[in-house]
Parts: C-alpha cells; structure tokens; sequence
C-alpha cells in the first residue's frame, strides 16, 4: 500500500515538474517605470511588440545587478538611448571586422 | 526598427533574472494553474463529453429515423460539443510540444476551436426559439411544421456559416511563432548578443500596430456578444415566454416542464455568465497600463472561469437530449441491443443462425422508431 502511495507521489511530482517549462518567454511587460534610466546603468534591451501575445509596446532595459525595466517607447529618452546602444553595438561590429 | 544584428548571433546566450523587473510580469502562477486544470480536470471534461455526445449522435445516426426540427438542432449541437471536446485535448498536446506538427495544426485547431465554440452557442439559442414556436405560437407554428425539417436544416447551414465567418480572424492571424523579444540585444564586455531560444507559441501575431489593437479587442468582443449576449438574449426571451405560456397552461405536467426550462437556462447562465464577464474585462482593459497582481488576477479568473464554460459541452447531452423520454426510449432500445448482439456474439459459437436473428431485431428496432412520429419533442 505504502509502495503504491510512493509512486504515486513520485508521479505527481514529475508530472507537475513538468509543468515547470521555460514561462520567462511569455512574460510581458504590463507598465512603465516612471524613473529615467541613466544609458550607464543599461547593458542590454529587448523590444516588446503588440503585435505578438503581449499587449502594449515597451523597451526592456536589462541594467547591472540583473534588473528589467519596462519603458515607453514613445518617451525621448527611451529612443535615444537605444539610438545611443545601437551605435555601440556597430562599433563593435566594426572593431570585430578589423 | 528592422533588427540589423542578426546576422552575428551568438552562440553562448544570455539569461537574465525575471525575478527582479519592474512592469514585467511573471506568467508563472498562471501557467501552474492552467496545467492543472489541463492535466486534472480538462481530460475529465473532454471523455464525459465525448461519450454523451457520441452517444447522442449514434442514437441519431442508428435509431431515429424521425427527424424533427429540434432533433436537427440536436443533433447538431451534439456534433459541435464532440469537435469541441476533440479539439481541446489536441490544442493542449499540441502546446505541450511546441506545435511540433507546424503551423497549420495551430490555424487549423484553433480555428476548429472557435467555430465549434459559436455554433455551439448559437444552436443553443436555435433550440430555443424552435420551443418558442412550438408552445407559445403552437397554432400559427402547427402549419409551419410540415416544412420544419427544411427549415431547421436551413438554420443550421445559416449558424455554421456564420460561427465561419466569425471564426475567419482565428484562421487568419493565429500563427506558430518564438515569443521572443522582438530584439534583444547584451552589451558587455565590449561583446553584444542576440538571442532567442524561447519554445514556440499559438497565438495571434500581426503584421501592424493598428490591425493588432483592432483585433485584440473585436475577436473577444464578439466572442462575448455573438457567442453569450445573443444567444442570452434569445434564450432569454423564448423561455420567458415558454413559461408564461406553461404556467396559463391546465397540464398536470406543466410543472415538470417549467423545471426542465429553468435548469436548461440556470446551466447555461452559471456556465458561461462568470467566464464572459471575465473576458468582458479584461477586452475592455487590455491596451491599459495594468499592476502585475492585478494582470495575474484576471488571468486567473479567465483561466478557471473558462473550464467552467467548458464544462457545459458535456452537460448539454443531459440537459438537451436524455432529459426528453422520447430520447430515452431509444436510446434505451440501443442499450438492449447491444446486450442482445453481445448475448448473440456469445451464442454464436454454439449456433449458426444468429446472423439472420441479428438482421431481425435490428430491424425491429429501426421499425419501432419509426412508429411515433412526430412526438419528439424534447421535454
């Protein structure tokens, strides 16, 4: 009986293990920080569209100390510092090809 | 905003915590839920309702020749909640393996789907107005009913084409794609990185910004309007009007009656009224600026509201069809024979002549059903 009960539970666990696939993928940005972010702080960004499963448009700032800001795209600040990290990713391209 | 790095992906790429965002919420608990619900409840939901539905559609298709305006509807319904019930077990493997079979098992389920989804609604609404005329306009419907089954057929061809044409946005913008960042780009070290690697999703994807706020908020609006509101509506009218009708009526079984019509719109109205509010809301929030809780709640309700809806596929068989006597009779007669052909198939080995004995009580059984025409009017 013991023996039944233990599989079972072994079961359970694995199948709700399962469950626990890669969900980062589907997150969405719902709001945007009000706080400017200095382009020193930044080390990456994604681009949220919505024109896929999330609804609103944003810039996602990956900043140091592994931190995710969700900003408005159509503020000034945000378009110029993707402007600004878009010139630093061409210069490394740059620098590679010599 | 043309991504013009992906020619130089990177191989080792780059995660980053989720835990710690602002404005970017988790989808977790809601995925933990849905899991659930899939894994423990859906499969119970989709083998009951397959086995009434089948069950109804083989009384149908073997026993009752008779075809009445609602037995059209029936029927019907009966089809819709079995593609129903199909479909959603294929939907959630398909999610749980990435759509391996491609993109047109995601247009094509999904699409499915949805059809299933307003016809369903919408001969529900058919089956009561059929009621509608057959007890309150009982006399100006009495010489109508000679051409009922042409009538019904029509309906039907009519309710198909319009959960169609409702449905052609899900065939048109579902697709199979990688839920990505649209761009992500890693600045460190003086190095970049551009990665996707996230599992691939069914959803709507659009081409611009426009048609994509348009049609986020029309597809669920006329989910909630074509496929709850107007059949409420018309579900609403006819019963009330049934009712009255009963309840001036001097029939002994009119009180029997009255209770089958409250269950039949207390069902659908406890189904379906928490699911559609649901969905209401969050149509009517979501281009909005939104807290995570408050995103996770409303996902939430929708999730656990929507099984709920799901769970009237396979009552519609009990509400609809085994509640009438008529529908229980036959399908009593194919309880019997089975139980004979299986009583046979054992005789068999001893005696040669359960062939032509067979022949003879199926016969017999498709003749019975012929006799009482009809009076198949379910309640």
């Amino acid at each position: 009986m013991s023996r039944i009960s233990v599989a079972t539970v072994i079961l359970l666990v694995l199948a709700l293990s399962a469950f626990c696939t890669d969900a980062s993928a589907l997150s969405c940005c719902r709001k945007y920080t009000q706080t400017r972010i200095h382009m020193s702080l930044i080390r990456g960004f994604s681009i949220q569209s919505n024109k896929e499963h999330c609804h609103l448009d944003a810039v996602i700032f990956h900043i140091y100390g592994g931190r995710n800001i969700c900003t408005d795209p159509s503020k000034p600040w945000v378009t110029e510092n993707i402007r600004k990290l878009r010139e630093k990713v061409e210069a490394i391209k740059r620098k590679r090809r010599n | 905003m043309e991504n013009d790095f992906n020619d130089l992906s990177n191989n080792d790429s780059y995660t980053y915590d989720y835990n710690s965002t602002e404005g970017l919420c988790s989808v977790d608990h809601k995925l933990h839920v849905e899991r659930f619900l899939q894994l423990y409840i859906h499969p119970i939901i989709c083998i009951v309702g397959f086995i009434g539905n089948t069950l109804v559609i083989v009384t149908y298709a073997l026993y009752k020749r008779t075809k009445s305006m609602t037995d059209v509807y029936l029927l019907n319904v009966a089809i819709a909640d079995i593609m129903f019930v199909v479909a959603l077990p294929l939907i959630i493997y398909s999610e749980r393996h990435g759509w391996a079979m491609g993109n047109w098992s995601c247009k094509l389920l999904r699409g499915v789907y949805s059809v299933n989804l307003y016809s369903g609604m919408l001969l529900l609404a058919c089956i009561s107005g059929d009621r509608y005329l057959a007890i309150v306009q009982a006399r100006r419907s009495y010489r109508l009913r000679s051409s009922t089954l042409l009538y019904s057929r029509l309906v039907c061809a009519l309710v198909w084409s319009l959960a169609l044409v409702l449905s052609l946005p899900t065939f048109i913008f579902y697709q199979r794609y990688q839920p990505s960042p649209f761009e992500y780009v890693s600045l460190e070290d003086s190095n970049y990185t551009v990665s996707n690697d996230s599992p691939y999703v069914c959803f709507f994807r659009f081409t611009s910004n426009v048609t994509a706020k348009t049609f986020k908020i029309a597809v669920p609006s006329a989910q909630v309007g074509a496929g709850f509101f107007l059949p409420l509506l018309i579900m609403g009218f006819c019963y009330i009007s049934v009712i009255a009708t009963l309840l001036r009526a001097k029939n002994f079984q009119r009180h029997k009656a009255v209770r089958v019509v409250l269950t039949v719109v207390l069902v659908f109205v406890a189904c379906h009224t928490p699911y559609n509010l649901a969905l209401l809301y969050r149509t009517a929030t979501i281009l909005d600026e939104q807290e995570c809780s408050h995103e996770e709640a409303v996902e939430l309700t929708i999730i656990i509201t929507e099984s709920l809806a799901y769970l009237h596929s396979c009552l519609n068989p009990l509400l609809y069809a085994f509640i009438g006597v008529n529908f229980r009779n036959h399908f009593r007669k194919i309880i019997e024979d089975i139980w004979c052909f299986g009583k046979n198939y054992m005789s068999a080995r001893r005696s040669s002549r359960v062939t032509s004995e067979m022949y003879m009580s199926t016969r017999r059984s498709v003749d019975g059903s012929n006799s009482d025409y009809g009076t198949s009017f379910t309640m």
